[in-house]
């Protein structure tokens, strides 16, 4: 990297920018050394906060005229890294960019700049009886622009989907300011589904600077069960008898027995300390009129599967009380422990109990206690190993235990991310989940958008020499997984 | 019906890769616009078929893309569970990777999703004969760049599918079509009004001077809805209808016709009635609630340039006969992902466009 060409960026930043809207200063640039995943910092370049898409592509245009890298980040929730600084690249906020720009009721649509946070988004329209369905947990934070580069989830996916089926089309801003227009107004588009592509790409393809997302209406009812189980194989065959039943429900949670105790301790939710694993079924209905039909059938189906004890909320203070231990699963984690760090792969629900099993195992080998928190519906696990950041060399030692994670979920036929993406952090398990075939691609299609590596770099997709040089790298079957490519 | 016959696919692409001789990929070769290619040695995948693995409790299920739809279909529904996008099964050797290259869907499109929606992993041949894998098998997967969703609407230029993984659903509990008489004028507003209700629509068409709604839902809600239907639309009756949608879905109304041209408009569903010179009311089919609307004409009308500025001021786009243009802005980036995942343009070439 070139500093005489950092030097003239700035310069230039500062005539265009406000001085609020540039900090440079080292303190003033602290907050933004990390995301959400605070074990990896970095302080930033500088940090810019356009204040309207004709500033923001001014900066990008200037980075591009000087070849400096760019970061861009929302509200910084992101858990995997994805929006991590790096000292060679501009970080570009684009919080101030959190306009409604127009609500379609005839449609059950709206447009939105990316800072809007996704709270934000239902509420603009609960008036209308309509809501944004994808709803990570982050929601009063997160911002919209963060969830399409992030592909976000959240616990009402296993009904209602993932970002991708909620968002109609988007405009990415390219490396060099121009602006391009993916999706559309309409169901399907000509040519390739470059929307589908841009969505999770995590900064690398483009910004995101407008977005078109999909509202729903409102149900009528809600109902929320509390199953209790004597151990977590048993909640987790639960799970799928209420699927297998036919019931498709709008949220189907799990939780461990320490997660328990810990969320309880937290939110006083009423969640049973005594009981191993808890599930959380959350059933909607579009008029109401079924509501009582489908929780009298899901009571039935959890009793069959050996729920000890099953609770179903009176009313919706007793539904948020419920939610609320396990909406605050982590920060309750947090208190019982110094630090902790989240893992997020997905699994063949029939694996479960294999999976929880070797955990275990795992979490005596590195003498680190685990938690699990679980999207049930989704197979989407996401176990918290606690440590304590401040003994010299658990870091590491947690990082290897994820490591170890993250390759028994791909073993079994799953994925090393089910919704938090893989930022700077998992860039490591992407050379055991893909071959280095794939990997090339996915280097090309990068270079495909964004020709001068620009947007994000070294986020991602490892390159091949990272893979290659692994120490800990995965023999899947027995197989090396990059065999044409040199060992160091 | 189960046999794997990729290594076998996987030469041919191969060869073809060597010797450039450009390949016609065909499944059961049953979509409306499958026609020849020039200068393109058939490759056909209908001999790969048969499931890899289905787990109904995973909601998941992976197969090989020459697997026919019906038989998908059925062994589905003895677990109580479906493809969601409704695919249309043109005809008996139609196969789930035709129905996912053409991106086709039935009448529930708008309202439970469409082939993108519930695609969750392919396997693929790239136009170099190499078998890559995007996605996963698993419901919830935000790993690598999403190349899977792609190959959805692409025809098969982006690769030669090998196996697929989708998300499948409960099969809907309860099924009702109500219908009455309408003009095409009637028929605009009294979409509005259901689109705009509570009404637990997955289908609603208008085509030959009758509107059709189709309500999904359980059987005591279906219940509930009877009161806020006679609101709406006090002339819809309930109708015991056989194979109506599937007709609809398939493409087997008089409309289709082959003597015809066919124009596909994909518009935002809440766009007015389009005022088309030469163009009767006769020859319109409404579907998707008015998402998709269909044009069967004589050839020459409407011209192209009379539909391209009606329907790019509505927001949407149209298809003559499965021809479509692409976005003079996209075009560069199609171009380039296409010479990544194609690089000697062997893949049904100039099938998804002759720009590419």
């Amino acid at each position: 990297m070139n500093s005489e060409q950092q030097t003239l960026l700035l310069d230039a930043l500062r005539t265009l920018l406000p001085t609020e809207s540039l900090l440079t200063e080292p303190e003033a640039l602290k907050p933004y050394e990390c995301d959400g995943l605070t074990a990896l910092r970095e302080q930033p370049l500088a940090v810019s906060i356009p204040s309207n898409i004709k500033e923001l592509k001014q900066i990008v245009t200037l980075c591009h005229t000087h070849q400096v890298p760019i970061v861009t980040r929302g509200a910084g929730t992101g858990l995997a890294g994805g929006a991590r600084p790096s000292p060679d690249a501009l970080l570009v906020t684009l919080t101030k960019l959190n306009r409604i720009i127009k609500i379609y009721p005839e449609s059950r649509t709206m447009t939105l700049e990316p800072g809007v946070t996704n709270l934000a988004i239902s509420k603009a329209v609960e008036h209308l009886g309509l809501y944004y369905a994808p709803d990570p947990s982050s929601q009063i934070a997160c911002t919209i622009g963060g969830n399409v580069a992030e592909n976000s989830g959240g616990v009402h996916c296993i009904k209602y989907g993932l970002t991708v089926n909620n968002v109609l089309q988007i405009k990415l801003m390219q490396s060099n300011g121009e602006i391009i227009t993916l999706g559309g107004r309409s169901l399907d588009n000509p040519g390739y589904d470059l929307l589908a592509l841009a969505i999770g790409s995590e900064g690398m393809l483009g910004m995101v600077i407008e977005i078109t997302v999909r509202l729903l209406e409102q149900p009528q009812q809600k109902r929320l069960l509390l199953a209790a189980f004597e151990s977590v194989e048993l909640a987790g065959d639960a799970v799928s008898d209420i699927i297998t039943a036919g019931i498709l429900p709008s949220g189907l949670e799990m939780m461990d027995h320490k997660t328990i105790i810990a969320a309880e301790s937290f939110a006083h939710a009423g969640y049973p300390t005594d009981a191993e694993a808890i599930i959380l079924c959350e059933l909607d209905s579009r008029s109401g009129a079924d509501i009582d039909q489908l929780v009298k059938k899901s009571r039935s189906v959890l009793q069959q599967s050996g729920a000890i004890k099953i609770i179903v909320a009176e009313d919706e203070a007793q539904q948020i009380k419920m939610w609320a231990g396990r909406k605050g699963a982590f920060p309750a984690i947090g208190r019982i422990s110094p630090d902790y760090y989240v893992m997020d792969g997905t699994i063949p629900r029939r694996h479960l109990g294999a999976v929880l099993k070797q955990i275990k195992l795992l979490s005596k080998k590195y003498a680190l206690p685990v938690a699990n928190v679980f999207h049930a519906g989704d197979g989407n696990l996401h176990p918290l190993i606690l440590y304590d950041a401040s003994h010299s060399g658990e870091m590491r030692k947690v990082e290897e235990f994820g490591t170890e994670i993250l390759k028994l979920c791909i073993e079994v036929g799953g994925t090393i991310t089910g919704e938090h993406g893989v930022g700077a952090e998992k860039l490591d398990a992407m050379c055991s989940q893909f071959s280095s075939d794939e990997l090339h691609y996915f280097h090309q299609v990068k270079e495909a958008f964004d020709p001068a590596l620009l947007l994000n770099p070294g986020k991602s997709i490892p390159t091949l020499h990272r893979c290659a040089e692994l120490g800990a790298m995965h023999v899947h079957h027995g197989k090396l997984p990059h065999p044409e490519l040199e060992r160091f | 019906m189960d046999n794997d016959s990729s290594a076998q696919i996987v030469d041919t692409v191969h060869n073809s890769y060597q010797k450039r001789t450009p390949l016609q990929i065909t499944g059961g070769g049953s979509h409306p616009y499958s026609t020849p290619l020039d200068a393109c040695t058939p490759l056909h995948l209908s001999e790969h078929s048969g499931v890899i693995e289905y787990y109904p409790a995973e909601l998941t299920i992976t197969l090989r893309a020459g697997t026919p739809l019906l038989h998908l279909k059925q062994l589905l529904a003895a677990e109580r569970q479906m493809l969601a996008f409704e695919p249309p099964i043109f005809e008996e050797n139609s196969t789930i990777g035709g129905a996912i290259a053409a991106a086709s869907a039935g009448a529930a499109r708008p309202w439970q999703g469409g082939v993108r929606d519930h695609l969750l992993g392919v396997k693929i041949i790239t136009g170099e004969g190499k078998v890559l894998q995007f996605g996963g098998r698993v419901v919830k997967n935000v790993a690598g760049y999403d190349l899977f969703r792609p190959m959805a609407g692409a025809y098969g230029t982006l690769g030669v599918l090998l196996e697929v993984t989708l998300k499948v659903l409960p099969m809907n509990e309860a099924i009702e079509t109500w219908q009455q008489p309408s003009s095409l004028v009637e028929a605009n507003s009294l979409m509005s009004k259901i689109r705009d209700s509570s009404l637990p629509v997955n289908g609603l068409c208008w085509h030959a001077e009758q509107l059709s709604l189709r309500l999904s839902a359980s059987e005591t809600e279906l219940t509930a809805c009877r009161p806020l239907i006679k609101e709406i639309a006090p002339s819809l009756q309930l109708q015991v209808v056989d194979k109506f949608w599937e007709q609809v879905n398939d493409r087997k109304i008089a409309l289709f016709n082959k003597t015809h041209r066919i124009i596909r408009l994909s518009l935002p569903a809440e766009t007015a009635h389009l005022n088309i010179s030469g163009v009767e009311d006769s020859a319109w089919l409404l579907d998707w609630g008015g998402a998709q609307r269909w044009i069967g004409t004589r050839d020459g009308i409407p011209s192209d340039k009379q539909l391209s500025s009606i329907v790019r001021e509505a927001g949407g786009w149209y298809e003559i006969d499965g021809a479509s243009e692409i976005p003079q802005t996209l075009l560069p980036l199609h171009k380039k992902l296409k010479s990544i995942l194609d690089p000697a343009n062997i893949l049904n070439p100039k099938k998804l466009s002759p720009q590419l």
